[in-house]
């Protein structure tokens, strides 16, 4: 959002609707967002997959989240109620800059446990322990494989993985069944083992010799 | 409880959306199969992992544009 923009949509909001009002009010909010600034970030990070949009993204939010915060009833979830704030303002904007339907949905990732590979192939044997291959993947490669997630599986995987919500406030927060929430989640993370485990064999940690010889 | 059931289950186990009596049954199963219990304590390392590795702080600059924006709410 530009600042002109900005600015008017901060005017706008006090000309047409006052917020709740009172110092009071203003503090609660403050408070609020000061509590979930951090959590809210890295999910709108990983949702837009870049700074910039991450951070037009939260500061609509977080104008949508004072414009209505008069319909939030203290004592309820606040951070479930922020992130269907945030959810909604993504899913706007993402429909409105995405044309193409995500192929990549049909992809057929059938039972796929990133354990079960590493246990049938030979960098078991080498590393020892299933864990210390995890050592092997790169931060940002995991952050890119997660990024890589078509977009309503990734959405589900960043409520439950990364914010942990449960079942139920993932299917509110989404407005979706919670059978939806978990076929998405469940899919979610096998597109995200099956990633991890292209980085794993790449990037040189398994050498031609060595892949051959166990027919990677 | 076979390790087919186990593994099918794993998941809803972990994210703790299970009954406490369906919970105990994955619990039983896990105190006699280290198979299923080295893959239950890879998928919690893993998703450790992937939280760590993805968390990020708000940038400061970000949240001193957010303070004034706030503070022009107040206006």
């Amino acid at each position: 959002m530009l600042v002109a923009q900005q600015r008017q949509s901060v005017r706008s909001s006090e000309r047409s609707d006052p917020p709740a009002g009172g110092e009071a009010d203003r503090a609660r909010f403050e408070a609020l967002v000061r509590e979930h600034l951090d959590s809210l970030y890295g999910a709108a990070l990983r949702l837009t997959r870049n700074r910039s949009d991450a951070e037009d993204l939260l500061q609509e939010t977080l104008l949508k989240a004072w414009r209505s915060f008069h319909t939030f009833a203290e004592g309820t979830n606040a951070r479930a109620w922020l992130f269907r704030i945030l959810m909604n303002a993504h899913i706007d904007r993402y429909r409105k800059t995405t044309r193409e339907p995500e192929t990549a949905d049909m992809e057929d990732v059938g039972e796929f446990y990133l354990y079960n590979k590493v246990q049938e192939s030979e960098l078991l044997r080498r590393v020892g322990d299933p864990e210390k291959l995890l050592e092997r993947v790169m931060e940002h490669e995991v952050r890119e494989a997660l990024e890589s997630l078509p977009e309503h599986f990734r959405s589900v995987v960043i409520l439950a993985d990364l914010q942990g919500f449960s079942y139920r406030e993932i299917a509110d927060i989404l407005g979706i069944p919670m059978g939806t929430v978990m076929s998405r989640l469940f899919r979610g993370r096998r597109l995200l083992q099956r990633k991890l485990w292209d980085y794993v064999r790449s990037h040189h940690r398994i050498t031609v010799a060595e892949g051959a010889a166990v027919g990677l | 409880m076979d390790c087919r059931e186990f593994e099918a289950k794993l998941w809803a186990f972990l994210d703790g959306e299970l009954e406490a009596a369906v919970c105990a049954e994955l619990r039983a199963h896990l105190e006699h199969c280290p198979g299923c219990l080295q893959h239950y304590r890879f998928e919690d390392a893993l998703r450790l992992f992937v939280r760590r590795c993805c968390y990020e702080r708000a940038p400061q600059a970000f949240r001193d544009r957010l303070v004034q924006l706030l503070a022009r709410l107040e206006e």
